[in-house]
């Protein structure tokens, strides 16, 4: 049994040996989410082409989620780590504001963008991208999609959608909050009729989507885009975007210099550089949403995905409780 | 010459001593930060008050050990046969069960549900085969998506922990009581209860606590499968901490719940050493014999409902991670893609990934194994064993999310150093508890012999009482790196930037679309898990 022992110990040696190697100190730390910084992300793109461009080391540090990542910085306040934050969005942007963990900066080639993309005209968040939830189709397992929220109540869609939770993930927010802009008052209405279709409601958007993929129901919350990624990666065509009458939320993902950096001006030269157009161009490929440069060329697999139409602004206020009430109002049926 | 008696051992008390503070220090310190965030206004007990007589949370708790216990009692009635027919039989593909164990650890809750789904699901292999069989239009399973299915998951999910666990104690157990009640006119239940049921209990209760607090703590299963808009804890903890940026009444809620895990462990830790003293009675291990008749088919009856119910599941992974989609149909096609996507690149993925998969986890496992041997033997000699024992158990009591609530806010900028040294900890329990059942097994009085004879206790321990319980160290190494291995928040929350276990690579596939490829990587983390196990009954299969 002794030599099964040695085994390991050599691996623990020959990794921590090999992992002494000295790192660099980068001239720039940006803060972002995990499929950002993920090697198929934008973050191991971007950085070579920012280091041409700058000469600034750049290194992307990733802190889980969305959320993860704002709770990274509201603790770092005092003794801040990260220069730049990539990946924070419209809804979290309200408690990133409180916190007052965000420096000013306006990127000029933003200046002409539609105002409900430029969500903080003051700059401390600019937006770098944006996609809009809606509702994917299977074309191969369901006939008949529906054409509205409306529509989702049917008796058809009973058990065929899968949603995420409200109380713990973004997208289900984003389509509470959707319900309540389309019902006003009666959203709660709305999710009474609409508990039968649901499947399932999932802790986040990888669970639910990964059903969805699965097979498991014809129809899911996600965003306008995600047809893009089959059609590129999948080369398939079978899952549509629908597109509803009402409109359709928006979610923006934007970026900003973070407050207390020692490399202001890096910063800066950072965020120019996030909005030109030969770092937006890479998004669309690596995020699988829309850049918000939209001089920035579009690849031909988002002919795929749901133009544009008219976009609904999330009110995030009192969205929190909501959500509570909504899990309540779906597990009473 | 009598030696001393180990009641006034010092040795025991110090060693007792700085084990509990390493794990005070490490397991409590996510606690510490909950309490600092619920007293910083000086506010302490309204907070607390008010959120524990809030109704969610008494629903979230209510569901909570609603379903971890029927949970656990189902993975108790898989598990128990199925550890009767490893410790007592010899048949093919035992070791291949015993590996299941890694399962729990190794197998991220994500993958375990997209099984589940792929095998049970609406647009599922079983329902697929029963629709064509019967030439049915709708699927006739329906039943994954209430407390049933989520009671049938976690089960499932969680048996091989109480085969393994319950399983490797029963293998070591002589059966001479056994046969003398049997001699002395009993029924084989009366036996089994009276002769061999009191030496499993520990292993029993053991096993039991473990797929509770497991159960207890699910995540995503829970949401997934359990009733739609259903609560536990645990998710009211994330939503306060992450969605609703109240770490007060997030701290209050895991303060909440780990007091109640707490109470699990302390209660079946007493209804544990109560029946300690009933079990001293063991020699070597009981050699196994080939089934026949009636054990035989009842093992193949056992091994059939694995296979199917839970193997089924598995498998679908496998095939999962071996399929390639390709054509404008969307259909998909057998191949190595997922792989290929994975190891190719100048940064090698998979292959990084596993390197640091094994730089964290090897030196935790070590870590863990080494202290909790120690640990069982020092507890073994010194007569406070078991309050000792159970304020070890400790970091059980932790859950996933308040350790990273803790740990998020406690080392914000992460520490690589403690990577390793967390997860020993958070495996440690395990490590401990699986020695101590095999060292309670063995005669107090042979070391006591030796050591009459003039050997010292350092040598007892070495010549008598490690070669003993050597395939339960074994064994509690491999669980303790199938833990370390499977574990995705330590590394997350303290590791570098750029470390990325394998449990990290498959949440961030996950989260870009890329499922193919992330049950590839699942496949690999369940291998390198369960073959550790594979390992360690190698070491075992020696006399």
């Amino acid at each position: 049994m002794r030599h099964i022992l040695h085994v390991p110990a050599l691996v623990v040696f020959t990794i921590i040996f090999s992992s002494c190697s000295p790192k660099e100190a980068p001239e720039l730390t940006v803060y972002c989410y995990d499929s950002f910084s993920a090697e198929w992300g934008a973050g191991p793109k971007l950085a070579p082409l920012f280091e041409n461009s700058s000469g600034v080391k750049v290194k992307f540090v990733s802190k889980g989620d969305g959320g993860q990542l704002l709770s990274a910085l509201i603790m770092e306040k005092a003794v801040p780590v990260a220069d730049v934050v990539v990946g924070l969005d419209n809804q979290l942007a309200p408690k990133a504001f409180a916190a007052g963990i965000l420096e000013a900066y306006r990127v000029k080639s933003l200046d002409g963008a539609p105002s409900w993309l430029r969500f903080d005209p003051s700059g401390r968040l600019t937006p770098f991208d944006y996609g809009q939830f809606a509702i994917i189709w299977d074309s191969k397992k369901l006939a008949n999609p529906p054409a509205s929220l409306e529509d989702l109540t049917k008796g058809i869609y009973a058990k065929k959608l899968i949603l995420m939770d409200p109380r713990t993930s973004t997208p289900g927010l984003g389509f509470l909050a959707w319900t309540k802009l389309v019902y006003g008052e009666g959203w709660k209405d709305y999710w009474k009729r609409l508990t039968p279709s649901i499947l399932a409601m999932t802790p986040n958007w990888d669970t639910g989507y990964g059903l969805f993929t699965a097979g498991e129901a014809p129809l899911v919350l996600s965003y306008a885009t995600s047809p893009a990624y089959h059609l590129e990666n999948d080369k398939t065509d079978r899952y549509r975007a629908l597109g509803f009458p009402e409109g359709h939320p928006v979610q923006i993902e934007a970026a900003g210099i973070v407050k207390g950096t020692k490399h202001r001006h890096n910063a800066e030269l950072f965020m120019d550089f996030l909005l030109s157009k030969a770092a937006q161009a890479e998004l669309p490929l690596t995020q699988y949403m829309y850049p918000a440069n939209s001089a920035a060329a579009l690849p031909a697999s988002f002919s795929l995905a749901l133009k544009p139409g008219k976009t609904l602004v999330i009110d995030p206020a009192g969205l929190m409780d909501d959500a509570r009430t909504a899990a309540e109002i779906v597990a009473a049926k | 010459m009598k030696p001393s008696p180990p009641k006034g051992d010092h040795g025991a008390r110090a060693g007792a001593s700085i084990a509990l503070a390493l794990v005070v220090l490490l397991a409590a310190a996510p606690l510490s930060a909950a309490l600092f965030f619920v007293s910083k206004d000086g506010k302490l007990g309204e907070i607390l008050g008010q959120t524990l007589v809030s109704p969610a949370t008494l629903r979230a708790l209510g569901f909570g050990l609603k379903q971890a216990g029927l949970s656990s009692l189902f993975a108790l009635a898989l598990g128990l046969p199925g550890a009767w027919f490893v410790a007592r039989f010899d048949f093919p593909g035992k070791r291949f069960f015993r590996a299941l164990a890694a399962v729990p650890f190794c197998v991220p809750p994500i993958l375990v549900v997209l099984a589940f789904v792929l095998f049970y699901g609406r647009g599922g292999f079983a329902n697929a085969f029963l629709m064509r069989l019967f030439s049915l239009s709708n699927p006739p399973l329906r039943f994954l998506y209430s407390l049933e299915g989520l009671v049938l998951v976690h089960g499932f999910y969680n048996f091989p922990v109480v085969l393994e666990t319950v399983g490797s104690v029963w293998a070591r157990l002589p059966r001479d009581r056994e046969e003398a009640a049997k001699t002395l006119g009993a029924g084989p239940c009366r036996a089994f209860r009276t002769g061999t049921l009191p030496s499993l209990w520990p292993s029993i209760v053991q096993a039991t606590s473990l797929v509770f607090l497991f159960c207890f703590f699910s995540f995503i299963v829970v949401l997934v499968f359990g009733p739609l808009g259903g609560t536990t804890l645990e998710v009211e903890i994330y939503r306060a901490a992450r969605f609703d940026a109240d770490p007060a009444t997030a701290s209050a809620l895991a303060l909440i719940e780990t007091a109640t895990a707490i109470a699990i462990v302390l209660l079946l830790q007493i209804g544990r050493s109560r029946n300690n003293a009933v079990m001293r009675n063991a020699g070597l291990a009981v050699p196994a014999e080939k089934p026949k008749g009636r054990s035989l088919f009842f093992l193949i009856l056992f091994a059939l409902c694995i296979l199917v119910f839970f193997i089924g599941p598995l498998l679908s992974l496998v095939i999962q991670a071996f399929m390639v989609r390709r054509g404008m149909a969307g259909t998909w096609h057998f191949g190595i893609g997922n792989f290929g996507r994975l190891l190719g690149g100048s940064d090698c993925l998979l292959l990084q990934a596993i390197l640091d998969s094994l730089a964290s986890a090897l030196p935790a496992a070590l870590i863990s194994t080494a202290l909790g041997t120690v640990i069982a033997l020092f507890i073994r000699r010194a007569k406070a064993g078991s309050i000792v024992e159970a304020a070890l158990s400790l970091p059980l009591a932790v859950s996933a999310v308040v350790t990273a609530l803790g740990w998020s806010f406690l080392m914000p900028g992460g520490n690589p150093f403690l990577v390793s040294l967390v997860l020993a900890v958070s495996a440690l329990p395990f490590a401990l508890r699986g020695v101590a059942s095999s060292l309670a097994t063995l005669e107090k009085n042979p070391p006591l012999a030796a050591r009459t004879m003039g050997a010292g206790r350092i040598r007892a321990a070495f010549e008598i009482e490690l070669p003993a319980i050597a395939p339960a160290v074994l064994s509690s190494a491999a669980f303790s790196f199938s833990i370390a291995v499977g574990d995705a928040s330590i590394p997350l929350l303290l590791g570098r930037g750029d470390f990325q276990p394998l449990p990290l690579l498959i949440y961030r596939l996950v989260a870009s679309y890329r499922f193919p490829e992330a049950c590839a990587a699942g496949l690999v983390l369940a291998l390198l898990g369960g073959f550790v196990f594979f390992l360690k009954d190698r070491g075992n299969g020696r006399p």
